[in-house]
């Protein structure tokens, strides 16, 4: 099987994902959620540019989250999924980064969360969990 | 009147759509509000309510479901539940205590959806 290069993994989808979800209006969650904040929007966009280029040819298309949603403040969630474990990561109006790192399964599972890392340390717990 | 919460009462909390994944589950972002952890979480209490009058109190009762949680499972994370009438929802009660990413977790994962008669 040939290893995946640069080219071959396309964040359009993903991209067009969270562009979707831009669209919200205030209040989507019926508990006064706000719209997705446009710094959020791009602070994600390149955290994805990021993985892509820290990742794509080690990993090919599994660098891609395997889900977006918006947070009630205007803030955005990635989620990876992996054999080895779910990260949660959430990206700020303020372009701050948190995260919960689950590994293990039923009684056994781990939680690793962490509020108000760097961009560095994000990549690096992405890196964790899809390069073990 | 205050109602006494049971263990065994459920809650409805509205999910919208963009929280739920597809296989149905519910994401952790579902319990966080304010761009944390919600320390005060809205619900309602189902025996005061119908899961059709509190979707219909949605903003887009199109685009959100009804999530159903067993108030002794948030008991048993460390959360108190009172109710909390107000005057047009008899039925509204608060999960209130410290809460994180973890507990928001456990608490999507122990919430079901309900499916709605067509």
């Amino acid at each position: 099987m040939s290893q995946a290069t640069l080219t071959d993994v396309s964040l359009d989808p993903i991209l067009e994902r969270l562009t979707q979800l831009t669209k919200l209006e205030s209040d989507w969650d019926s508990y006064g959620a706000l719209p997705v904040s446009p710094v959020a929007f791009v602070k994600a966009c390149q955290l994805l540019i990021d993985v892509k280029y820290a990742l794509s040819a080690l990993v090919g298309d599994r660098l891609l989250p395997s889900d977006v949603a918006p947070i009630a403040d205007g803030s955005l969630q990635l989620e990876w999924r992996s054999p080895h474990g779910n990260l949660e990561v959430e990206i700020k109006p303020d372009m701050s980064f948190s995260y919960l790192l689950i590994k293990g399964e039923g009684n056994e599972r781990k939680f690793e969360e962490k509020n108000e890392v760097s961009l560095s340390e994000v990549l690096n717990v992405v890196s964790q969990l899809l390069i073990p | 009147m205050l109602e006494e919460i049971a263990d065994n009462d459920i809650l409805y909390r509205r999910i919208p759509n963009v929280h739920i994944y597809e296989d149905g589950t519910v994401k952790s972002v579902a319990f966080q509000v304010r761009g944390k952890p919600d320390n005060s979480i809205s619900v309602e209490l189902a025996r005061l309510t119908t899961p059709q009058e509190f979707l219909a109190g949605a903003r887009n009762p199109d685009t959100t479901k009804v999530g159903v949680l067993v108030a002794g499972y948030a008991r048993s994370l460390g959360f108190l539940i009172r109710h909390d009438p107000l005057q047009d929802n008899p039925a509204h009660c608060l999960i209130e205590g410290e809460n994180n990413k973890v507990k928001c977790k456990l608490l999507a994962e122990a919430t079901t959806i309900l499916t709605l008669p067509e």
